[in-house]
């Protein structure tokens, strides 16, 4: 009798803590990027950021902007993480931002937010917590950005 | 104009990134931080003078200002640099810049001040040096009687001892003046002087090589109207040059050489050599034809060390050679004829240059004064009346002697 007790008294104790351990989560961590990085590809459309130690390459976006991906035609690239630890990823000419979701040895599209029908001519992130600020510094065009889209403050408030 | 230039540059320069970015980025902003940065770094690296140091300070709590607000993200942006240490930094580097400019501007004060100085010596020299050839040449011409030539190369000699005289104060004030400077500011002079602001004429190096020139002219023209005193001063001179040049003339060089730091160093080692060779071939030689005049055989010597061991061994000799001659007169007489020599000359005359010129160390003199003193002791022959009474205290003694056994 005591025996199978304390058998299932150990069952109960592994079960706990073996569940426990699975699902250790800490909370609130902050991921945010304060300033944009801007890399410039290499030859292979690959593009290395040594400060946020990010390495990942630029094609597959370009062709999915341009339709191709024969060369790199893109001179800079411009990221920035918002504090969820999402990346907003675009370049001169796209007419989008990416919005991507760091999976095990990938980057998942989580949304991609049309901002310019003609593309963007110089863009820049600025971190404005909770949001993401995309810049248009040729034309002066402002986009206040969320991992879901354009955050538009008169539809919130 | 020049200071007023660079400010007026750092301040467009400075204006112009402000105005470029109407729709800025944090990104941007820290690219406009950074540029900036660099901007009054490079133009506080150029600054010439303290002035410029002034409004560079001022530019630099403008550019504070400008980016305070900013601080938290260029903290961030500018890691492991933050905005405070790249603002201290630049100020760090004006204080730097303005306490190296006061030294320079201290230290090209007083150089214009010696170049002054300088260029009055060289106007001097040349009316001595013209003096001095008038004389040679009108000695050299001379049909006139002896006692008129005599005149002319007292004259001449006069004038020859008073433009090396001369020439040893000019040096010695180079030398002072020179070793004042900072060392620190040596490589900042020479900067300043490679621009090409020092005027032509005011380079000491070119007196310098003047001098040189004219004393190895003035050997080679000479004609047997100097006699050895004036050769012993020209090799002292020369020494005292060759050491001064030793000491300074590498910052000299360096300050003043220019784009020609190495013609300059071989042009003058080469006419120091020169000056060396003749000053020291014509003062043995004068030295030797003297005391060949005075009868003292000292040997064969060409060189400070030569010479100092012909007199020593010379003296050394004499000194034993007279021992036990204690009626003998020779030997005496051949100390008198030195000793006129050695305190007349060496003592008196020739000390100052003998000694300047590490022909004889005093040292060396005393140890030869020591054994021309033994010399005169040994060498000085009895006298006659001591003699004479000798004589009379011997008869006396034999004389008590004979009194003596007569009476026993």
């Amino acid at each position: 009798m005591t025996a199978a007790r304390l058998s299932l008294l150990s069952f109960v104790l592994v079960l706990f803590f073996g569940t426990a351990c699975k699902t250790f989560v800490v909370k609130n961590v902050n991921y945010a990027q304060q300033v944009e990085s801007v890399l410039t590809p290499d030859e292979q459309g690959e593009v290395k950021d040594t400060r946020y130690g990010v390495a990942f390459n630029i094609l597959p976006f370009q062709f999915q902007e341009l339709n191709d991906s024969s060369s790199v035609m893109v001179d800079k690239v411009r990221l920035i993480r918002n504090s969820k630890g999402f990346y907003f990823i675009t370049a001169d000419g796209f007419s989008s931002v990416y919005v991507m979701e760091p999976i095990k040895s990938g980057l998942k599209l989580k949304e991609k937010i049309e901002v310019s029908e003609e593309g963007l001519i110089s863009p820049a992130f600025n971190l404005r917590t909770p949001y993401i600020e995309l810049v248009d510094t040729e034309t002066s065009q402002v986009f206040t950005l969320n991992e879901k889209g354009i955050y538009n403050q008169e539809n919130a408030s | 104009m020049k200071k007023l230039s660079t400010t007026l540059a750092v301040f467009l320069a400075l204006f112009s990134i402000q105005v470029s970015f109407a729709q800025q980025s944090d990104f941007q902003i820290k690219e406009a931080f950074e540029a900036k940065h660099e901007t009054l770094s490079l133009a506080i690296e150029d600054a010439q003078s303290v002035d410029t140091i002034d409004s560079l300070l001022l530019a630099i709590d403008n550019f504070q200002d400008e980016y305070n607000e900013h601080q938290e993200m260029l903290d961030y942006a500018l890691y492991p640099e933050s905005y405070e240490s790249k603002i201290a930094d630049l100020r760090s580097k004006a204080r730097t810049a303005e306490h190296k400019l006061l030294v320079i501007e201290n230290q090209s004060e007083k150089l214009s001040i010696l170049t002054d100085e300088l260029n009055q010596y060289k106007s001097e020299l040349a009316l001595l040096t013209q003096r001095s050839d008038s004389l040679r040449i009108a000695i050299s011409n001379s049909q006139e009687s002896e006692e008129n030539l005599s005149r002319l190369v007292r004259n001449y000699r006069q004038s020859v001892e008073q433009r090396d005289q001369f020439i040893f104060d000019m040096v010695d004030s180079l030398f002072i003046t020179y070793k004042q400077l900072a060392p620190e500011s040596i490589d900042e002079l020479s900067k300043q002087n490679e621009t090409g602001t020092l005027a032509s004429g005011d380079n000491p190096l070119e007196t310098i090589e003047l001098i040189l020139e004219e004393n190895v002219e003035t050997l080679k023209a000479e004609a047997n109207t100097l006699n050895t005193e004036d050769y012993l001063r020209i090799y002292a001179l020369h020494h005292k040059v060759e050491e001064v040049w030793n000491s300074i003339g590498d910052d000299l060089i360096a300050i003043y050489g220019g784009k020609n730091k190495n013609k300059w160093n071989a042009q003058i080692e080469n006419n120091l050599k020169e000056w060396k060779a003749s000053a020291s071939l014509s003062m043995w030689k004068s030295l030797d034809n003297y005391l060949e005049n005075k009868d003292v055989d000292l040997g064969a010597f060409d060189s400070n060390s030569s010479f100092f061991k012909s007199l020593d061994s010379f003296v050394s000799k004499a000194r034993d050679q007279s021992e036990g001659e204690i009626l003998n007169n020779t030997t005496y007489e051949d100390y008198k004829t030195f000793r006129e020599f050695w305190s007349t000359k060496v003592l008196n005359d020739w000390n100052q240059y003998l000694v300047e010129a590490e022909v004889l160390t005093t040292n060396q003199i005393a140890t030869i004064d020591n054994k021309v003193d033994d010399w005169e002791d040994k060498s000085k022959p009895l006298s006659t009346t001591f003699i004479i009474l000798f004589g009379i205290a011997v008869l006396a003694v034999i004389g008590f002697i004979v009194l003596l056994v007569k009476q026993n």
